[in-house]
Order: C-alpha cells, then sequence, then structure tokens
C-alpha cells in the first residue's frame, strides 16, 4: 500500500503526461545505437526521476524495474566506516554520492572502475553499455567533478552516465560539456491538473475543477508535493467540494512563526529566540536555503511595500554568502539581524513623519 | 645533612614538614588524616566515613598540574604516617609494550612482590604505600583495570595523575577518593623562594620572583631549578633579566581550546594596557589550530548578543535600539565574512575573528560571560544525526519512491504522518494494523517510524507526539514478519574495502588536468595515424609527478598567453 504519487508513477515515456517533446527526444535517443551521456536538471518535483527511469525502461526493457539495494562499506583514510547505499538492477546502477561525504571521489572512481571493468554478461541484453545514475550530481565535490571527466572518456564503450541535479550551475563545464543536457522544466498549472485528472480517473472518483485548480496552485509547480497534497485532502474530504483548506508542512509552519517573530519585535533577545528556532530547523534536516526561501517569503508577505525589494536583495545575498561559506546558521542570522535593523529604522521614519 | 648539599636544589630545599609546603594546606591535611585512618578503616571494612568522609575510599586520586607539591605531599604524608612509599610510574609499563598484556603481568608481579614484602614486615605500622603517577603517558586500559584491583590489597594506594578528566582514568575515579591540587597563589609561593634564595646568598627582589613565578605559572619546581642554574654565574638578577629567564624557560604546554578561547577573549584582551602583542595572541592560535577558531567563532556567534555595546552606552531610548541594532547588523555581517574567509583559508579567521571581535566590542566584553559549552557542537551533531537517520529512511523507500533525502523530509514526512502516526494518538492500539501496513509497504522499519517522529518540528515534535502515543501501542511491531529491501552490510559482516585516498588534487593539478584535455580533444582530428602517441601518452601517464608538474607550468604559461592574445 503506497501513496498516490508512487502507485500512479509512470512507467513508460508513452505514459508520461507534459513535455512531449522531450519524451520523444528520448525514445530516439534510446533507440539509436548512440547512446550520450546525459543531465537531467530541473527543480525537484518535475519529473527528472521518472524520465530516468522511463528511458532506462525503454532502453533495456521492464528488466530495469527489478531493483535491488546493496550496501558497500568503505574505509575512508582517516579510518571511518562509509556505508555507501547502492540501487542497482542487471543493466543500471544508481548511487548517490552525497552519501560519501569527503570522500565522494575516492569512492566514485572505485564504484565506476568496477563497473566499467566488467562487461554485460546478460546475451539478450539490448545494450553492451550499462547505465549508472548519479543523483544530487550538483552536490558532487569539485574534485569528484575532475575525477569524473576522464572517467567518462575513457569508460565509454562499457558505461553511459546519467547525472540528475536541480540546477547546473554547481557543475563545473567539462562535465557539462560531455553531457547531453536535458531540462525538465516543472510543469505549469493546467498540465499539473491532467496529471491529477487522470489520477482521479484511475481511481474513480469526480475531481471538482476548483480543487485541482487550487491543489495546482498550492504545490508550485513540484508534481510531488502536489500528489500528496492532493491524497491528504481527499482523506480529509472524501467529495473535495467547497472551501479546501490545504495543510501546511510543519517545518514550513515554523518557519512562518519564526518570520512573525521577526516583523513582531527587534531587539537582541528576540534574535537569539530566533536563532534557537533555526537551530532547531537546522537540525531537523531543513536545508537552509529552504529555510530563508521560507522566512523570506513570509516577512515580504507581511512587511510594507517599500521594503519588499530590500528584503529580498539581502536574502539573496546571505543565501550566496550561505552556499559559499561553511557554517549556515551565521549566514541566516546575519539576515535576520539585517532584516531587524532595517524594519526598525523603516518605522523610525516612518513614525518621525507621522509625527511631524 | 651533608648529602643533602649536594643535591638539587629541588631535593634540597624538598618541604621536611607539612608547614613548607605551598598551597594546598587543606587537601594535604585530608590526605595525612586519611594515611592516619587507613589501618583503623581496613580493619572495619571502609565502613566509617571519618572527619572528612574519605575513610570508605582505599585508595585516593591526586591531580593537578605539574610541579606543585603532588608527589611531595604524598611522600612527606606517607613518611610522617610511618609508611615506607614506593613510587611506581605507570608509564614505564607503557614504554615496554602497547598491548595491554605485559602491563598487567607487571602489575600481577608488583602486587605478588607487595604480599611478600607484607608478609616479611611483621609490623604492622611498616606498612608500604604505593604510587601509580599516571602523566603525560596514560595507563593503558588493561592497566588501570590491574591497578584496580590492586588497590583491592592491603596496601594504600596514592594514584597521581596530571588530568582528571581523561578517559582511560574514568574506572579508576569510581575507586579512589579525588582530590584537586590547584597551582598555589604567587605569594604562597613567593615566600619560599625567597627563603631558599636568602639560604643560597642571592639577591633577588619580591618583584623579580613574582615575574619568575608567574612566568612559570606557580611551578616551583621550575623556578627553583631557573634560580639554581642561575646561581652558578650570578648572585643577583634584576626584573629584565627574570623576564627573560622565565620567557627562556618558557615551556610550550598545549593549552586546551578553552583556555586558549578563554584567554583571547577574556577580561581586557583588547583592552589599552594589554602587554601581549597582537603576535602573541596569534601565537595561541597554533596551540590547536583546527579547534581554536572555529570555537572562538562559535563563541563570537553566540555571544555578541548578550553583551552591551559600549557605544550605545550614552544613549537612550528609541535611538539607542536603533544604533544597537545598527551594530548588530555590523557584527553579524562580519561574523558572516569570517566564515566566508575561513571557507577560503582556513587559518586566518582568528585574527579576523580576534580584530573583529574587537572593534565590535571595544574592549567592552568584559568577561562577564561564562564560558559556556558552545551550542553549536551540539546543534550540529544532532543535525548529524538526524541526516544520517533520514539517510537510511530514504533508501528503505527507495525502491518506491523518486525522491531524495530533501524531498523526504519536506514533503514525504509531511505526507505519512497521516498515515503513520496520527491514527496512533487517535484510534490507539486499534490502528496498529494499518499502520503497520503502510509501513511495510514503504519498507519501514520500527527505527525509522521513530526518525520520522524525531525529525518533526513544532507541533510534531517528538516528544509532543510521543506523549500522545500509549507506549504499548509501538511494541506491536514487532511481533509480525515485515518485509526488508535489503540487508545492513553490517549484519552481513562484510568487510570494509579500504579507499586508497592519496592527497586530493590540489586547484594547480585540476588546472593541470583541464589543460590536458584540451589537448587531447584539439589532436582528436589527426588521431586516426598515430598510435604512437598512445603509447607515448601511456608512458606519460606512468611517469613520475615531477615531469607532470613541470608539463603543469609549461601550460599555465601557454594559458596565460592565450589569455594574452584574447
Amino acid at each position: 500500500m503506497s501513496l498516490w504519487v508512487d502507485k500512479f508513477r509512470p512507467k513508460t515515456l508513452d505514459d508520461l503526461h507534459y513535455h512531449q517533446s522531450l519524451s520523444i527526444r528520448l525514445k530516439s535517443l534510446a533507440a539509436s545505437a548512440d547512446f550520450p551521456h546525459m543531465l537531467f536538471y530541473g527543480p525537484s518535483g518535475a519529473g527528472k526521476k521518472t524520465r530516468i527511469s522511463c528511458t532506462l525502461r525503454q532502453l533495456f526493457g521492464s528488466g530495469v524495474e527489478k531493483l535491488k539495494i546493496d550496501q558497500r562499506v568503505f574505509i575512508s583514510p582517516s579510518k571511518r566506516k562509509l556505508e555507501i547505499n547502492i540501487v542497482q538492477s542487471n543493466f543500471h546502477i544508481e548511487i548517490t554520492p552525497s552519501e560519501a561525504g569527503n570522500y565522494d571521489r575516492v569512492v566514485i572512481q572505485d564504484l565506476l572502475k568496477e563497473i566499467a571493468q566488467t562487461q554485460q554478461v546478460d546475451l539478450n541484453a539490448k545494450h553492451r553499455f550499462k547505465v549508472v545514475v548519479i543523483n544530487e550530481a550538483d552536490s558532487l565535490s569539485r574534485d569528484a567533478q575532475a575525477a569524473l571527466r576522464r572517467t567518462m572518456e575513457k569508460y565509454m564503450s562499457n558505461m553511459r552516465i546519467i547525472l540528475c541535479a536541480n540546477s547546473t550551475s554547481r557543475l563545473i563545464a567539462p562535465i557539462k560539456s560531455r553531457c547531453l543536457l536535458m531540462r525538465v522544466a516543472a510543469p505549469n498549472p493546467e498540465e499539473m491538473q491532467t496529471v491529477l485528472e487522470h489520477v482521479a480517473k484511475k481511481l474513480k472518483f469526480d475531481l471538482p475543477e476548483e480543487a485541482s485548480q487550487q491543489i495546482a496552485e498550492d504545490s508550485g509547480g513540484n508534481m510531488r508535493k502536489a500528489l500528496l497534497v492532493f491524497e491528504a485532502l481527499k482523506m480529509q474530504s472524501p467529495d473535495l467540494s467547497g472551501s479546501l483548506t490545504i495543510a501546511k508542512p510543519d517545518w514550513e509552519i515554523y518557519c512562518h512563526k519564526v518570520a512573525d517573530l521577526i516583523v513582531q519585535e527587534q531587539s537582541p533577545a528576540r534574535v537569539l529566540e530566533v536563532r534557537a528556532k533555526l537551530y532547531e530547523l537546522l537540525a531537523h534536516c531543513i536545508p537552509p536555503t529552504i529555510i530563508l526561501k521560507t522566512i523570506a517569503e513570509r516577512v515580504v508577505e507581511r512587511v510594507d511595500e517599500a521594503m519588499k525589494a530590500d528584503v529580498m536583495h539581502w536574502a539573496a545575498f546571505y543565501e550566496t554568502r550561505m552556499r559559499l561559506g561553511n557554517k549556515k546558521i551565521y549566514h541566516l542570522e546575519a539576515w535576520v539581524v539585517k532584516v531587524m535593523s532595517l524594519y526598525k529604522h523603516f518605522m523610525y521614519n516612518f513614525d518621525m513623519a507621522d509625527f511631524e | 645533612m651533608r648529602r643533602r648539599a649536594m643535591g638539587l636544589w629541588t631535593t634540597r630545599y624538598a618541604p621536611q614538614s607539612l608547614k613548607e609546603i605551598c598551597g594546598n594546606k587543606g587537601q594535604v591535611d585530608k590526605l595525612q588524616q586519611w594515611l592516619h585512618d587507613w589501618s583503623d578503616s581496613s580493619k572495619c571494612g571502609f565502613k566509617k566515613p571519618g572527619r572528612d568522609a574519605m575513610n570508605v575510599c582505599r585508595a585516593v586520586m591526586i591531580t593537578g598540574p605539574p610541579g606543585i607539591g603532588k608527589t611531595t605531599s604524598a611522600h612527606l604524608c606517607a613518611k610522617l604516617e610511618g609508611f615506607a612509599p614506593i613510587e611506581l610510574d605507570a608509564s614505564d609499563a607503557c614504554k615496554w609494550d602497547e598491548h595491554q598484556q605485559p602491563v598487567v603481568r607487571w602489575m600481577d608481579g608488583w602486587v605478588e612482590t607487595m604480599r611478600q614484602t607484607q608478609q616479611e614486615s611483621e609490623s604492622p605500622i611498616r606498612r608500604v604505600s604505593s604510587w601509580t603517577k599516571s602523566t603525560a603517558c596514560p595507563l593503558v586500559t588493561g592497566g588501570v583495570g590491574a591497578l584496580n584491583a590492586f588497590i583491592k590489597t592491603k596496601i594504600p594506594v596514592i594514584c597521581i595523575a596530571n588530568d582528571r578528566g581523561a578517559q582511560k582514568l574514568k574506572p579508576l575515579i569510581a575507586n579512589t577518593f579525588g582530590m584537586t591540587f590547584r597551582r598555589p597563589e604567587a605569594q604562597a609561593v613567593r615566600s619560599r623562594i625567597m627563603t631558599i634564595a636568602y639560604k643560597e646568598k642571592m639577591k633577588i627582589p619580591a618583584n623579580v620572583v613574582d615575574q619568575l613565578i608567574s612566568g612559570s605559572q606557580s611551578e616551583i619546581r621550575q623556578v627553583l631549578n631557573m634560580l639554581s642554574t642561575w646561581r652558578l654565574s650570578s648572585s643577583s638578577m634584576d626584573f629584565h633579566e627574570a623576564k627573560n629567564l622565565a620567557k627562556i624557560n618558557e615551556k610550550y604546554t598545549i593549552l586546551t581550546p578553552f583556555d586558549v578561547t578563554y584567554k583571547i577573549l577574556g577580561p581586557y584582551a583588547f583592552g589599552p594596557n594589554v602587554r601581549e602583542t597582537l603576535g602573541d595572541k596569534m601565537e595561541l592560535y597554533f596551540h590547536d589550530h583546527s579547534f581554536v577558531p572555529f570555537l572562538i567563532q562559535i563563541k563570537h556567534t553566540e555571544n555578541y548578543l548578550k553583551t552591551q555595546p559600549v557605544k550605545v552606552r550614552n544613549l537612550e531610548g528609541l535611538p539607542k535600539m536603533l544604533k544597537q541594532l545598527e551594530l548588530m547588523d555590523q557584527a553579524a555581517s562580519s561574523i558572516s565574512d569570517a566564515d566566508l574567509v575561513d571557507a577560503l583559508i582556513h587559518g586566518t579567521t582568528l585574527v579576523i575573528d580576534a580584530i573583529a571581535c574587537g572593534v565590535f566590542d571595544g574592549g567592552g566584553y568584559g568577561g562577564q560571560n561564562p564560558m559556556t559549552f558552545p551550542r553549536w557542537l551540539g546543534q550540529n551533531s544532532k543535525q548529524n544525526k538526524l541526516s544520517r537517520q533520514l539517510g537510511d529512511v530514504q533508501v528503505r523507500m527507495r525502491l518506491k519512491v523518486s525522491g531524495d533525502k530533501h524531498e523526504i523530509r519536506q514533503s514525504y514526512i509531511h505526507a505519512l504522518f497521516p498515515h503513520i502516526v496520527k491514527p496512533l494518538i487517535d484510534r490507539g492500539a486499534a490502528a496498529v494494523d494499518d499502520v503497520i501496513e503502510r509501513m511495510d509497504g514503504y519498507y519501514l522499519s520500527r527505527e525509522d517510524w521513530d526518525t520520522v517522529v524525531e525529525l518533526g518540528v513544532d507541533t510534531q515534535k517528538d516528544d509532543v507526539v510521543n506523549k500522545l502515543i500509549k507506549p504499548t501501542t509501538k511494541t506491536s511491531y514487532n511481533s509480525t514478519d515485515h518485509p526488508i529491501p535489503f540487508h545492513k552490510a553490517r549484519d552481513l559482516r562484510k568487510v570494509p574495502k579500504k579507499l586508497l585516498g592519496g592527497p586530493a588534487p590540489d586547484l594547480e593539478d585540476v588546472f593541470d588536468l583541464d589543460d590536458e584535455v584540451v589537448d587531447v580533444s584539439d589532436d582528436e582530428k589527426k588521431k586516426v595515424k598515430d598510435e604512437d602517441e598512445v603509447a607515448a601518452d601511456k608512458l606519460f601517464q606512468t611517469s613520475k609527478p615531477k615531469t607532470q608538474s613541470r608539463k603543469g607550468k609549461t601550460t599555465t604559461v601557454k594559458g596565460k598567453k592565450a589569455q594574452n592574445f584574447m
């Protein structure tokens, strides 16, 4: 018993509902003898992974769906044990290098060499090569990326690499130039609505137009989120009519609370309070970028028109710094203090003008 | 007396009575009393606590920094109470072999001899008291065990160590009475040193002695040694000579990161009348170059909000508020700067941090803030732990789900909550079957359920949720069978593979490789004819790094030229 989003995931390229031109291209690529290295990129919930697995199926047939997980253990030079999880079928292998932390370069080299040096044993296989899917490719360290370049060329006869990333900005140019870039854009609301209707049809119930519209708008182009919300709503009110309130995830509500704290009061004590909350969010595995984005959006909603641009400007400023730096909390806090200071000054000037 | 006159000053003027011991008077008295009562307490099986509650312990452990009279007072007390001290150095045992076995055997041998001596010496007064010194070289675990067994014998044991907090001493601490010796105050030492100097016919003013004492951090042994060597050439000493002497004899002890932090952030570290130069402060950083800057950075970040900047002291009301926010903003952004610098060049942070701090507080730091353990470390380790657990959950769900870790956290946990946690809150034990079915669908185990709950914040925080669910409903998971997506390597006892982690390619190397690749692609057109080149290429790969780096240099020059042309 799984959730709808996983139950109704398209299995073949023909089943996909949007980005038809992309599907056609993928199909013809899979049919040609010369399948390239590929880089899928786009926001999360757009359907990158789905497209990758569909492409793999197109390449090798239903055999790729027989997945198994294998855990490998490595010992790093500093005697730390690294457990790397590998998802694989007979035809492909999927790795998440961020599990290896600082040692991603050596781990990837080791794994790729092993795959590249073994030939496909299955004589009925449609292709001689195996496919390596690298998840979260944008979290690859520079070293690992540099090491990957040579491997991509050297083992071309036995192996193809499919990278999957949210954005290409963290990938070095040589990697990008060795891949066929596949942008999977977020679906627009209409496309999302067709998917939602498709799911409703499969489950044999009626989906009111307003409900699907509301879900599509709320999820901001994230198909996964839309489907999960859809299911939650269906559980709440089975007929999906009337005014629907979409429950926000726990962390989002928490972020909003932080934003409210910032707007309500500006003092050192308040900063401390906010810091405690930020720590809490970070410790519970919410990525700092998401935190900053959610809080900033909420703050912008609540402040005066004249301040909105500034708040966003500084959010962007500290977001970059966060990516460059090591300790995310400092930059988050710097932004919080900046906004507080701005807000207070703004209010102060405003007050004065009023008095005069 | 004559023999004593030949020895070192430290032995010549070793305290002969309790009065002569500098500092730690109370502790020494306690020690003596304990030794005095030892035979009585032994007879009654160490049941009566006595005046200092010490008599329930068979052994005492004295801890404290070197050279402040731990050994001396132990010897003296033993002698005064009629024991013949035997000194044992644990570090001797360690030198022999790193394995535990010999140490234990060595200890056993000792215990044997002790017993024999005991039998030989019939008179109950002439007991033996033994010292075990576990100084810089720590006892091996087996050694501590053996020592523990040794403590159970009929000999009073006084253990002496420098660092009470050492992990290896843990088993000993439980069995012994802990006694901490502190560095004596300068005055207590001064009079003693003055007396000795007078006896040696040296003319040394009090302030000079003070300088020597503070230079050696109240280490009496070191002061005496310094004086005795000085006496060979001269019989008087002035202030500057003392300062230089102390400087020469300075011990390069490694301070703990916390000490260093205290020194740097302590009262008036950046005040107008500080003797330490910026250079001195920077030297502090090298005591632990990886941790100190980090700690300082955290300290600043966590403390800057609690201090009141000097610049706002004269302001009142709203302007004060605004100014303070402005200053906070500056401080926060300079901390943010420091983090960026840290990411680029690890190590310069301290200087920048320290200076940033100085600029910000202008000496108003005042040291009123107690040094607390930084929260960042705790939060960070919690984050790592949860992130690892989340990784486990993601891998299990992976067979059904396409998302990565972050997606699981941000979307799935929220979506799963009404299915696997909410029913347990609402319906209790009746919902268990449904919940288990749902969890099996995603191959989630009982631990993963805990993780899902632990990751919640706000109203879904783990302690809030766990309070609402009866513990009995949770235990029923183990009574049924569940699908497993894979076996953990740990369960299969897989032998870990060693990674040959050579030094990571530095930036120059990367550049080097870059160029190489460009070359290859340029050459691609005429690839057909030259197989020799491939051979040459192979040779080139196996050649020594020396030539490679030379090539790298030439290519960088080329690269520069190319840039110029463009």
